[in-house]
């Protein structure tokens, strides 16, 4: 039995023989926290690409280590093979021990322990370099081909016996994931996909030595200065650098020369090293396992590897190797750094800023409201290189900024909502920051408080927050808008985009939330507001939108009163056991009717609801020729029709879709 | 199957007699109707006949006749009791479903454009008059103002209705007392409220009288008993069949609270007393489901 | 505007259904979209749900559909025991319909989806919506009450459709 793992359903596509398992406990949350856990580049030299090229036919080592990403204690790559018991269930115990951990009760979870994700990128001059200028999270092309080439797949990976639930839900996640996160767009408003940890990797093998170490880590502290156009949001001092020094196991005098480096570098360069072997001779003999996609990557790559059949394969001792390896960086080296950076900030900017109103409310509200006119003097933003203007890196607000980013990558929501709240004082007049601030304060209460939020909170704090971060997105773009208008008469759709995508994220991101709550008779209504507003709003492609309207039927299937939800899914079961009735019959033979089984939920479900949502998404299918979705909701629906006589007439949607399935299918045979 | 020789149902009262005409469910919603034109008045003594009541009383004789042929009928084709019992039930459950409709219907009418009330069985003929209600009891008799006091108001709104049913059908043909109903009666949603219902209205349409008792269980509190101290239709029936026949009476209950939604199984049991030899309990068990539903939507 | 109308039973099963087309000169005859008349019975059926959680509420008010539109009027009186809880008012919309309901006595759902006309923004006249429910609710009564008919049977009867669609002509634009 392999351990059915979040990155098991993330992939779930290339998994189908665990299409019936459960979708794991806190899907959003993981997510999310994946969706923003820290960036690591990962710089290497020639020489060692080249040589892991000609061992594992991997271009290089970020190649390699992109595989790694994800939750660390998870081991997933290793997970893969079935061959491989031993390894398989101690990453099991791990997932055990940190789910059980995250379930704490606790007002504001406070557990840096909980699983930690990371992400890897490439080296930073690449990111800078294909920046792009207008700020985008994606682009609805790019997202909506994207999810063609995953349907594709889909298409071909599956038949008509395949279970599909659980399927269809990790594809909406997978969707889901790439809205949410790029690994590669700097934003100047949030620092989630600002590296932190730099991994300069030398290959000892190849007789790389400190002098190879010491002109790479000039090279990087000097990036701001070589490079052209170097954001001024950007700041390498808050980015650890971290040697990876790469070498054969199977010879002392490499291990030897591994430690020796090591010590050497860390005594005059003050830079923390880790070692990795890379090679060993009985690599070579060990089963191999095939690697699969990180959930997740940017857009565009994954995009390059839908396409290409490549499939890499590593050891599966070097796979555990290097997750061991992951483990000491992460928890020996990126999490302290992280944790003496934030109480580095919190002590110089967040502290300064408190004890100003030495914590009383009233002296607090006096203050703000004596101070609004002079707050335009205290924030000061820079102009870069094109003439925009940001603040720079070193600014409080910037700081400011990545200390709630941090804290909420680390897990510490309530610090991260706090400082957010705080920050969002200070940027009213600023609406593009403003917007993805209020937008991550309200994330953070709902991933932190998960278990005890109320219908009051989420009514009287977190909706209006989210409303509130949506106007400011709104605003943006007005802005964006006049500020083109005087410029000229500019195509008015590009420049609307980037803050489009950013509105799109925040209702896609705060809708999953809402939808992950407990309370979902009392959540999904919102759920089901943001979604219907990115249909209205956003610019999607076609079948992006399909997504969301499957997803309206999702949450209007989740739409249950808390107090009849075991009754409902016992009278599921019921039903789905007993034969549905002739229609026929049932409508002649209605008289004594009321099946006392249902009287009690009546109304307290929208089970008609999601079918009908459901419907129009198989319409919708149809007109994108996607006949395994359009299958697929049929198929979804067949249940709570058939018994209805209402809808099952020729002339109607429904015997018309099913027609037109047929067709299609013979069509294609 | 020929078209011709069947009694459809709710055409059977005029000529009409192809159903292609009206709503076929098997085809859906039309957009027009064959036969629509609004000149022609259709003779239809269903459709055009008014739902206000009028007071036609019916002697005791003959209704109590044609119970007595009914249960025959019933008695010689049934091989078992429990067999007549679930006859006469089922016959009763239809009438007491109907009786739903029509009399919260007639309790929304206004009381000045009509009378509210009509007797089933004439109640002035040879029947006691009905006692007043127990301490125990739910009783709204006095705050239920669809309940007639004495003849001289029937009589009255009865002229009155025949005025209101002229003009109706001066100007449409047929009568229709919808349009003037500012407010609907209250669908009941609460046990107790449509159990009063059937203690003061039901009751006394079908008696006229409210019934002598209603009365919750206190052992259990899914159970309810609606009492009756000289049940009309059973009076003259022979006392070795006599509790089976009130099975008609509890179906028109359970027809009546089960239309409702109000899921229940109604039985009688014959408890008499010192006053009243004949007195019949009618218990009413609800389904748990009922109380659960109560409890989820007005316990707080 | 052109509406569809249909009565449903407690198994969701369809007693009577209608279409009403508006025939007012000035605008022409207004039929349903073709797609939409496909679909019509399906955006009802999705109502349901809302219909019978309206059903067990002490006062009906509606939260899903639109409230600024089609609420208040001199029935709804703010005391939630007195409230009319027949007739429902707008409970749902999709995409520029308005679906109004109301509950008989047997639990009986009438339901009707009011099609957008061409001068949009047209709010539904609950006073003149609430008394064609009302009609057709006697109608009901008086169908029921023919010994032939049995609660629950679709209504085959064309007087009865054309009383409907005369009442429609009546009360609805």
């Amino acid at each position: 039995m392999i351990n059915f793992s979040y990155e098991h359903y993330m992939n779930l596509l290339f998994h189908l023989e665990c299409s019936d398992e459960n979708i794991p406990s806190e899907i959003a949350r993981r997510i999310v926290s994946h969706a923003i856990a820290p960036v690591i580049t990962v710089t290497s030299t020639p020489e060692l690409d080249k040589h892991i090229q000609d061992t594992y036919s991997i271009d290089s080592l970020y190649m390699l280590l992109r595989f790694f990403g994800g939750c660390v204690s998870d081991r997933d790559q290793a997970s893969e093979s079935k061959a491989n018991a031993p390894h398989s269930s101690s990453s099991l115990t791990t997932t055990k021990t940190t789910r059980a951990r995250s379930r704490s009760n606790s007002l504001f979870q406070r557990d840096s322990t909980q699983s930690q994700y990371i992400r890897f990128t490439r080296p930073l001059p690449d990111l800078v370099e294909r920046h792009d200028k207008n700020d985008m999270l994606f682009d609805h092309h790019s997202l909506e081909s994207y999810l063609r080439q995953y349907l594709e797949l889909v298409e071909k990976f599956t038949f008509d016996s395949t279970s599909h639930q659980l399927l269809k839900k990790s594809l909406y996640h997978n969707f889901f994931s790439l809205a949410i996160s790029s690994t590669t767009t700097l934003s100047p408003f949030e620092s989630f996909n600002h590296p932190i940890m730099s991994l300069i990797a030398l290959d000892i093998t190849n007789s790389q030595s400190y002098e190879d170490a010491k002109g790479l880590l000039i090279k990087f502290k000097n990036l701001h200065n070589t490079i052209d156009k170097f954001p001024i949001y950007i700041n390498t001092y808050d980015m650890l650098p971290v040697f990876l020094l790469c070498y054969n196991a199977d010879s002392p005098e490499e291990v030897q020369q591994c430690e020796e480096l090591s010590v050497k570098i860390k005594k005059q360069l003050f830079v923390e090293s880790i070692s990795l072997p890379l090679w060993k001779n009985s690599y070579q003999t060990e089963p191999f396992i095939k690697l699969h996609q990180p959930v997740m990557s940017s857009l565009d790559e994954m995009i390059y590897f839908l396409q290409s059949d490549e499939q890499n394969t590593l050891p599966i001792e070097l796979t555990n190797t290097t997750y061991d390896m992951l483990e000491k960086l992460v928890y020996a080296l990126l999490i302290p750094f992280m944790q003496r950076k934030i109480a580095f900030w919190e002590e110089t900017v967040l502290q300064p800023k408190k004890s100003i109103f030495h914590g009383s409310k009233f002296l607090k509200k006096l203050m703000s409201r004596a101070s609004t006119s002079s707050h335009q003097q205290q924030n000061i933003l820079t102009k870069d290189h094109d003439g925009n203007e940001y603040f720079a890196s070193s600014s409080p607000e910037l700081l400011l900024r990545k200390l709630a980013d941090w804290s909420i990558m680390l897990s510490d929501f309530k610090t991260g909502y706090a400082t957010y709240e705080i920050l969002s004082h200070d940027l009213e007049l600023f609406p593009k920051y403003l917007a993805s601030c209020l937008e991550w304060e309200a994330v953070s209460l709902l991933m932190g408080a998960q278990n005890i939020v109320t219908v009051k909170m989420m009514k009287n704090d977190i909706s209006p927050l989210i409303d509130r971060a949506l106007d400011a997105y709104d605003a943006c773009a007005a802005n964006t808008h006049l500020s083109n208008k005087k410029i000229g008469p500019t195509n008015e759709s590009t420049s609307l985009e980037p803050v489009l995508s950013y509105e799109t994220r925040c209702l896609i991101l705060s809708s999953e939330l809402f939808l992950s709550l407990s309370d979902t008779w009392t959540s999904t209504p919102y759920a089901i507001n943001y979604l219907e507003s990115i249909l209205e709003e956003s610019r999607l492609g076609p079948c992006s939108r399909i997504m969301i309207w499957e997803r309206l039927s999702d949450c209007y299937d989740l739409r249950v009163d808390p107090r009849i939800k075991s009754k409902v899914e016992q009278v599921q079961k019921q039903d789905n056991l007993e034969e549905p009735a002739d229609n026929e019959h049932r409508i002649l033979n209605s008289q004594d009717d009321l099946n006392p089984s249902n009287i009690v939920s009546q109304g307290l479900t929208r089970k008609r609801k999601a079918a009908f949502f459901r419907l129009l998404a198989a319409k919708m299918w149809a007109e994108q020729g996607q006949w395994k979705q359009v299958k697929w909701c049929l198929d979804n629906i067949t249940d709570i029709y058939s018994r209805v006589g209402l809808v099952n007439r020729d002339d109607l949607i429904l015997t018309r879709l099913r027609e037109e399935y047929n067709i299609a299918v013979s069509d294609s045979k | 199957m020929s078209t011709d020789n069947i009694i459809y149902p709710s055409t059977s009262d005029d000529s009409f007699k192809r159903p292609n005409h009206g709503y076929d469910y098997t085809k859906g919603a039309k957009s027009h109707t064959t036969i629509e034109s609004s000149s022609i008045n259709y003779p239809t003594k269903i459709y055009n006949d008014s739902l206000v009541a009028n007071r036609k009383e019916v002697s005791l004789s003959s209704m109590a006749f044609l119970f007595q042929q009914m249960i025959i009928h019933f008695h010689k084709d049934s091989k078992t009791v429990h067999e007549f019992e679930e006859k006469l039930l089922t016959n009763g459950f239809q009438i007491g479903s109907k009786l739903l409709e029509l009399l919260n219907f007639r309790s929304s009418i206004n009381p000045t454009n009509s009378s509210r009330t009509s007797t089933f069985l004439s109640s002035n003929t040879n029947l006691p008059t009905p006692k007043m209600q127990s301490q125990t009891s739910y009783d709204t008799t006095s705050g239920n103002s669809s309940i007639p006091s004495n003849n001289a108001v029937i009589s009255k709104t009865t002229t009155q209705n025949t005025i209101s049913n002229q003009e109706a059908a001066s100007t449409s043909h047929y009568s229709s007392i919808a349009n003037t109903i500012n407010k609907m009666k209250r669908r009941d949603l609460k046990i107790l409220d449509i159990l009063q219902f059937i203690h003061g209205t039901l009751w006394s349409y079908l008696f006229n009288h409210v019934s002598d008792d209603l009365v919750k269980s206190s052992e259990r509190n899914n159970e309810y008993m609606i009492i009756d101290n000289n049940p009309v239709l059973t009076q003259f029936i022979n006392n070795n069949i006599k509790n089976s026949c009130n099975y008609f009476m509890c179906g028109i209950i359970n027809g009546f609270l089960n239309n409702a939604a109000f899921i229940c199984k109604v039985t009688p049991h014959r408890m008499p007393t010192e006053n009243s030899d004949e007195r019949i309990v009618y218990l009413i068990k609800f389904d748990s489901q009922v109380l659960e539903r109560e409890n989820l939507r007005f316990s707080s | 505007m052109p509406q569809y109308f249909a009565i449903i039973g407690k198994t969701d099963n369809p007693v009577y259904e209608a279409q009403f087309i508006s025939t007012q000169k000035k605008d022409g005859t207004q039929e349903f979209p073709s797609d939409l008349k496909e679909l019509n019975p399906f955006i009802l059926h999705a109502s349901l749900d809302i219909v019978e959680d309206l059903q067990w509420q002490m006062s009906p008010i509606s939260s899903e559909g639109n409230v600024s539109v089609s609420r208040g009027g001199f029935l709804r009186s703010k005391n939630a025991s007195t409230a009319d809880n027949c007739y429902l008012g707008k409970i749902d919309h999709f995409y520029g319909l308005a679906i109004t309901a109301y509950i008989t006595y047997s639990g009986m759902k009438f339901v009707m989806i009011h099609g957008t006309s061409t001068n949009t923004n047209e709010a539904i006249d609950d006073n003149n919506c609430r008394i064609f429910y009302q009609e057709v609710h006697e109608l009901y009564i008086k169908t029921l009450m023919n010994p032939f008919y049995n609660a629950s049977e679709p209504i085959t009867s064309p007087i009865f459709d054309l009383r409907v669609r005369q009442l429609a002509k009546k009360y609805l634009k």
